[in-house]
């Protein structure tokens, strides 16, 4: 049976997987954000991914400049200051394409332990900082934004999910 | 060792070589981007494939069974973020040797390639 607790307890559980796991970087999870309205979220690199099937929905993850450009480089095994997005950007895009893919395959497997099934969706990346992410209205779909910190960097992983009519 | 690591992932290439090297390995690293190019650069040389199920081309899957269907025994360890055993019973099936699951450690991919290798 889905639920936010469950779906916000997955998301905290994949993504800290990942940071320790292929990036070394510890995350502190803060208070999950549910409220239905825009969402004070600030990112330049953004990586989405779909989920389709007997439940549908989505994730994505919201990094700062500085924090994608450390992941991008541990996971090349680059020096920081060796990786732009400017001049890098297949790269950017493929690691962090490939950051938003772990979580949601992570997620994936947990939750279809519950029932909770679907496929994911090649992921999606997005470079620049001028949007916003609301939660919407729909009372069928569980959403949550759950913030993390990692060192001085702040990032927000985003993840909703509705059962379909399949 | 020799081993071929087939992702259409550059970065999670590169991710696989710095676990081998971490997990204390030292090889020679032949690198493909999907299925095609792995049958292309496959040779007697290659001790040990790592392949991603999901590619563009020819996925993971097929590359496994094509492999097998050449006759070519070599050892082939999955790697992937699907963890069910739907999908580890269908890499096996295909004649895969191993599972490595996104996200892996050094650790893990040591543990794996071991089993793999002895096998």
């Amino acid at each position: 049976m889905l639920d936010r607790a469950l779906m916000i307890d997955t998301v905290k559980k994949t993504t800290n997987n990942l940071f320790i796991k292929m990036l070394s970087m510890e995350l502190i999870a803060g208070e999950p954000i549910t409220e239905k309205n825009a969402l004070p979220l600030t990112a330049h690199v953004t990586a989405v991914i779909g989920f389709a099937g007997y439940y549908r929905g989505g994730m994505g993850i919201y990094l700062p400049r500085a924090l994608a450009l450390k992941m991008v480089a541990a996971m090349l095994g680059v020096p920081v200051d060796q990786v732009t997005i400017d001049k890098m950007p297949a790269d950017v895009k493929d690691a962090i394409g490939e950051i938003v893919n772990i979580i949601a395959g992570g997620a994936k497997a947990e939750l279809s332990k519950q029932g909770i099934t679907f496929d994911l969706s090649l992921p999606t990346v997005i470079v620049g900082e001028k949007f916003q992410v609301y939660v919407d209205n729909n009372p069928e779909r569980v959403q949550a934004v759950i913030p993390f910190t990692a060192g001085e960097d702040q990032l927000f992983v985003e993840c909703n999910i509705e059962k379909t009519n399949k | 060792m020799k081993i071929l690591i087939v992702d259409d992932s550059k970065v999670m290439r590169k991710m696989i070589q710095k676990g081998l090297r971490q997990a204390g390995y030292e090889c020679e690293v032949v690198e493909a981007g999907d299925g095609v190019e792995a049958l292309e650069k496959l040779d007697a040389s290659i001790t040990v494939v790592f392949v991603d199920v999901k590619m563009p081309v020819m996925d993971g899957i097929e590359l496994v069974k094509e492999i097998r269907k050449r006759g070519n025994a070599v050892p082939i360890l999955m790697i992937t973020t699907e963890s069910s055993q739907e999908r580890i019973d269908e890499a096996k099936n295909a004649g895969a040797n191993g599972y490595l699951i996104k996200p892996f450690t050094p650790a893990k991919i040591k543990k794996h390639l071991g089993e793999v290798v002895e096998n």
